[in-house]
C-alpha cells in the first residue's frame, strides 16, 4: 500500500487526480492540500510515503515545500507534478530534493509507475519527455542552449555578482531602477532560482559568469 | 546600432523589454508623443497592461511592457 498526499492549488485538478487514484487498490490517498503550509500540517498528521506536489502554488510553493519536507522527513518521497517543461523549474525542485518529476498531462499509468518506482524501488522517476531536456542541459553545460540570457541580462548579472544594488546598476547602464528590476526578475526566472544567492551559485555553475 | 528584444513569460505576467542604443529621446508628458507611441499605449491599456519608458537623449531607449496573462492551467 502506497500512502499518498496530493498538493495542488487548483481544486478541480486535485479532485481529478484524487478520483483517478481513488480506486487503485494499492494506493491510499490520505489527504489533499492546496499549498505547502497545508501540506506540512497534513504530513505531520498522516505520515505519507509519497507526496505528489504541484510546483507553483500561492503562499508556499512546491520548491519550498520540498526543501522543508526533506529536512524534516528525509524518507518521504516527493514527486513533482506540473505543467512546466522549462528545465529551470525542473532543476530547481530536483535541487531542493524532489525524487522525480512528471507532467500534468501524464496518463494514469505513468502516475502509477512513478509512484511505484519511488516507493517500491526507492529510485527516482523522471518523465521520459523531460529526461531528454535535463540530459541535454547536463551534457552541454556551456552550450548556447543552456545559457538563456541575453547580452543585457548577462551585463546586469555581472553587476549583481559584484554586489551592486539595483539603483547602482541603473545608474551605471542609464536605465531606471524599475527596468533593472524587471531584468532581474526575468533573470531569476530563466535561471530557475528564487533569490540572488541562488542566482550567483547557478550562474557560476553554468559558467554564465566567471 | 543594436536592438535587444526580451520576451519573458512569468506566472501571471508577460514581460516585453525592447531596448536600443540609439539616439534616445526626452520622455515627455504624453501630449508630445507621436502617433506610434500613443497607439502602443492605447493597445497596452486595452490589455490592462503597463508601459514604462526609459530614455535620455544620446543614451538609447528602453521600453518595458507588462501584460497580465492567465496561467495556462486556468484555461483548461
Amino acid at each position: 500500500m502506497i500512502k499518498v498526499i496530493l498538493v495542488d492549488d487548483h481544486q478541480l485538478f486535485l479532485q481529478g487526480l484524487q478520483s483517478l487514484l481513488k480506486f487503485v487498490p494499492h494506493i491510499n490517498i490520505l489527504a489533499t492540500a492546496r499549498n505547502g503550509h497545508e501540506a506540512l500540517v497534513q504530513i505531520e498528521r498522516e505520515a505519507p510515503h509519497v507526496l505528489l506536489t504541484d510546483i507553483e502554488m500561492p503562499e508556499m510553493d512546491g520548491i519550498e515545500l520540498t526543501t522543508e519536507v526533506k529536512k524534516k522527513y528525509p524518507d518521504i518521497k516527493i514527486l513533482a507534478l506540473t505543467m512546466y517543461r522549462e528545465s529551470g523549474m525542473i532543476q530547481a525542485i530536483l535541487r531542493a530534493g524532489a525524487d522525480g518529476y512528471i507532467l500534468k498531462n501524464a496518463n494514469k499509468e505513468e502516475v502509477l509507475k512513478a509512484l511505484q518506482v519511488l516507493h517500491e524501488q526507492g529510485n527516482s522517476y523522471y518523465s521520459p519527455e523531460l529526461a531528454q531536456n535535463l540530459l541535454h542541459s547536463l551534457a552541454n553545460p556551456k552550450s548556447k542552449h543552456s545559457n538563456p540570457l541575453s547580452k543585457r541580462e548577462i551585463e546586469i548579472l555581472q553587476f549583481i555578482a559584484q554586489e551592486l544594488t539595483t539603483a547602482e546598476i541603473a545608474e551605471k547602464i542609464h536605465l531606471s531602477p524599475l527596468t533593472v528590476e524587471k531584468h532581474r526578475k526575468n533573470i531569476l526566472l530563466k535561471a530557475g532560482v528564487r533569490n540572488t544567492a541562488g542566482l550567483i551559485r547557478q550562474a557560476m555553475k553554468k559558467g554564465w559568469i566567471e | 546600432n543594436h536592438l535587444q528584444i526580451h520576451l519573458t513569460r512569468h506566472r501571471n505576467i508577460l514581460n516585453l523589454i525592447v531596448e536600443d542604443d540609439g539616439q534616445g529621446m526626452e520622455v515627455g508628458d504624453g501630449r508630445k508623443n507621436g502617433l506610434g507611441l500613443q497607439n502602443i499605449q492605447e493597445r497596452i491599456k486595452n490589455l490592462k497592461g503597463e508601459l514604462h519608458i526609459d530614455a535620455q537623449p544620446g543614451r538609447g531607449t528602453s521600453i518595458s511592457i507588462d501584460i497580465p496573462v492567465l496561467k495556462a492551467k486556468n484555461l483548461v
